[in-house]
């Protein structure tokens, strides 16, 4: 786990300086005064190459954490200890939720904080709204995936991924700046209530539901 | 407290309206189809609309009486659309309703104006591009600084990235002096430098007055057009004509119309029906001797023949749309259906639309096969259940079956601790 | 001792230079406040009684804008208070040009006061031209008598001030500012 939350973060300050050279390099072809023309009047987003990235981090994460759980039957036995249940599974989804956001945040932060040495706070700005929900795409992504790992039924898994599919879908629609201007607090809502599915799988774990 | 029942309503409650979104889209994507309307143009020498049908592969131009027209007759018929074509072939007249014409005189007074209810329901990055509007040049040229306007107007020079005080300050004192008041509710203008000539921006203050604020010989030049002491304005699209007749169009809050004209401000209103500027299309066809304004509403399509002088309503007709194959099925299936998306809107978020009771009958019958399932082999239903796919029809039932508790799982009822 | 004196040395010459230096640009201030207050602003209503002292010097005028060429805006037209005078304005300088919404506001225009004057010769090609296009042309004769009308009035005014020519002051344009 620990080194795959540096692989994580290790893609993820890398994209960084990537995204801040590509920028430069397209002033250089396209002159600064041109390419802020052209930004501003297509919305163009010059970062839209990290639309997935966090939904794969945040897939990567979850499926890396939970996966050895079930398979090595730790979960269960991690169920049976005397230890509330509730408190462990949030301690578990917590981990990875706390690692993941400081993540995109500490890259994120750095990114538009380097960008904000070439453009305007309007451009900044604008693409720090468009996105939030591919980062809340990422948080959602991780927590989906520990629903869909701790899910006893393979069956149930099935319609669960599914589900998480589709619901992850509603994040992605647009890569415009201001696509999600009024729907973002949907988002974080959405996000916050999938914190809870997780423990609708937990519940049927110890249920004893057949695989 | 979490409690496994409160979760899984949650989660049928998701499926359902992942279903209400996926399913319909599902439908529509096998069912839709364009919206049929003919192409119509006037014309000015019959005085009659001229629809352009497709069919079997082939044009047909009809008038409203049903005469048919070839395509030679039609070029010569409706030359106000067709003078290329016609200059090609060297039939177009040198005179027509009385009017001495020319390629000149044609193209200096025709324009066309496109309005989506896209432009209007949507946001841009606040920073535009000052045009110098009298360069001396032919073409215009892009400045190396951007500007935005919201509590103050602020420009930034590209290069450094820095704020360029002096600039700022003379059109910030500039618009102050006019009685420009901050914040600035939109801007509008054509930030493109590929147009014939630039008229600046279009502001509407925090009172709700309309100033056009432009840079001429490099100093702000602040003008209020007084059009918001006419009327309520809530939009205004421009346009660059080649005459130089307006500068575009204003849209108030009574629904009406006007265009905005040159130099003097002057208001002239469009006679043509309220016009929803967040649902409706608008598309005119300008020309020497009139206006071609259609305006296409959600079941039909009206249009409207202004006189291109006196601006009075010469003509109209309205077309019918009829109902897609999409809109005949879905009242029965869906009871209603989630979009995030909209053709009239940059937004995204979940539209609920499509509301239909017919669907309910359906939905009746689902239920009570759903009931009758249970009963004949035994499940347990509960009331509520019946009744959420009584609402939902389908969908609901589907996601009752995605997440359905098996009472065999246990007897005893799983707290976490 | 040495060090005191340089020290000393040392702080008169900058003292001096830093003089020298305020002084000049003070001087350069001064300069361009004379200059600013050596060239004259005369309102539109004004310019006439004092034109011919004042051919090819840098003058500001102050008037309300009536017209500004539409197509290239390379000239308007102001008017003073009293709307009894209108003089044209070239753009040159710094104008570029002037844009048709400067119509009825108040502008201060710095340029050069320029004359043209027209001969007896020329009025008289002018009336002939008049003339004939009266006769060619019917339905313009209203036109045409305001434009006779006007010779006629360039000649009576030759004839009052003992002149062989009739004089047309405008102004090349160099700077305005819009005023209200």
């Amino acid at each position: 786990m620990r080194w795959l939350l540096a692989g994580l973060a290790g893609v993820f300050v890398a994209i960084v300086p990537y995204l801040v050279l590509s920028l430069h390099s397209k002033f250089r072809f396209a002159g600064k005064a041109h390419l802020w023309a052209v930004i501003a009047e297509k919305d163009v987003n010059m970062i839209s190459q990290l639309q997935y990235l966090p939904l794969v981090a945040g897939l990567m994460l979850g499926l890396f954490q939970f996966i050895p759980e079930m398979n090595k039957k730790s979960f269960k036995l991690t169920l049976h200890l005397p230890h509330p249940e509730k408190l462990t599974v949030i301690k578990m989804m917590l981990f990875g939720f706390v690692s993941l956001s400081g993540i995109f945040v500490t890259t994120g932060g750095l990114l538009l904080a380097l960008m904000r040495f070439s453009l305007p706070t309007a451009i900044i700005g604008a693409w720090l709204i468009a996105g939030l929900p591919w980062y809340l795409a990422g948080l959602t992504a991780y927590l989906l995936a520990a629903w869909v790992c701790i899910e006893p039924s393979w069956k149930q898994r099935a319609i669960n991924g599914i589900v998480s599919g589709a619901l992850l879908a509603v994040f992605l629609r647009t890569s415009g700046s201001f696509g999600y201007m009024y729907f973002t607090p949907g988002l974080v809502a959405v996000c916050l209530l999938v914190i809870l599915f997780p423990f609708y799988s937990v519940f049927r774990f110890k249920e004893g539901v057949p695989e | 407290m979490i409690t496994k029942n409160k979760i899984q309503t949650i989660l049928i409650v998701f499926a359902t309206a992942i279903l209400f979104w996926i399913l319909p889209w599902a439908v529509k994507l096998g069912t839709n189809e364009g919206s049929g309307y003919p192409f119509t143009y006037y014309s000015c020498i019959i005085n009659q609309f001229i629809q352009t049908i497709h069919e079997k592969r082939e044009f047909k131009y009809v008038d409203l009486d049903g005469n048919e027209y070839n395509r030679e007759v039609y070029d010569s018929i409706v030359p106000m659309f067709n003078y290329r074509q016609l200059m090609q072939d060297g039939r177009l007249p040198d005179t027509i309703n009385g009017i001495e014409i020319s390629p000149q005189i044609l193209r200096s007074n025709q324009f066309y104006f496109r309005f989506n209810p896209r432009n209007y329901n949507t946001r841009k990055i606040n920073l535009y591009p000052m045009f110098e509007s009298m360069s001396g040049r032919v073409k215009l040229e892009s400045p190396d600084d951007m500007f935005s306007a919201g509590n103050k107007i602020r420009f930034y020079d590209a290069e450094s990235n820095k704020l360029k005080h002096k600039k700022s300050d003379k059109f910030q004192t500039a618009m102050e002096k006019s009685g420009f008041q901050f914040p600035a509710q939109w801007i509008s203008g054509n930030p493109s430098a590929r147009k014939p000539y630039d008229e600046g921006w279009f502001m509407l203050d925090a009172n709700g007055q309309l100033y056009q604020v432009k840079m001429v010989n490099g100093k702000p030049f602040v003008k209020n057009t007084r059009a918001g002491e006419k009327l309520n304005v809530v939009w205004m699209q421009t346009i660059e004509t080649s005459n130089h007749r307006f500068y575009g169009f204003v849209f108030d809050s009574e629904q009406h119309v006007y265009f905005l004209s040159d130099v003097t401000y002057e208001l002239v209103k469009l006679p043509i029906e309220p016009f929803d500027l967040k649902k409706d299309q608008m598309l005119i066809m300008a020309n020497l001797f009139n206006w071609n304004v259609v305006v296409t509403r959600d079941q039909q399509r009206e249009y409207n023949i202004l006189d291109n002088k006196t601006m009075e309503r010469v003509d109209e007709h309205t077309e019918f749309r009829k109902l897609s194959r999409w809109e005949k099925i879905h009242p029965w299936i869906f009871p209603f259906y989630i979009e995030f998306e909209s053709f009239k809107s940059t937004f995204v978020y979940p539209r609920f639309g499509g509301w239909s009771a017919k669907a309910l009958l359906l939905n009746f019958l689902i239920a009570m096969g759903f009931l009758i399932y249970c009963k004949r082999y035994k499940k347990l239903v509960k009331a509520v259940n019946i009744l959420f796919v009584l609402a939902t029809g389908f969908c609901g039932l589907f996601a009752l079956q995605l997440f359905k508790s098996r009472i065999q799982e246990t007897k005893n009822i799983i707290h976490l601790k | 001792m040495k060090q005191l004196l340089f020290t000393m040395t040392a702080t008169l010459l900058i003292s001096l230079t830093a003089c020298n230096n305020s002084t000049k640009t003070a001087a350069q201030t001064e300069e361009q406040t004379v200059e600013a207050a050596n060239i004259q602003v005369v309102p539109v209503d004004n310019i006439l009684e004092i034109a011919t002292e004042l051919v090819d010097q840098e003058i500001e005028v102050v008037g309300h804008v009536t017209h500004t060429c539409k197509h290239s805006g390379k000239r308007c037209f102001i008017v003073g208070d009293n709307e009894t005078f209108s003089m044209r304005i070239e753009a040159g300088g710094k104008i570029t040009g002037f844009n048709r919404e400067l119509v009825g506001n108040k502008l201060q225009i710095r340029g050069v006061l320029k004359e043209r004057r027209l001969s007896e010769e020329y009025l008289s090609q002018w009336a002939e031209k008049v003339k004939a296009r009266e006769l060619e042309e019917d339905g313009s004769a209203e036109t045409c008598e305001a434009e006779m009308s006007n010779i006629n009035d360039m000649r009576d005014w030759m004839a009052e001030n003992n002149k062989d020519y009739y004089s047309i002051f405008f102004l090349n344009g160099i700077d305005y500012e819009i005023i209200e």
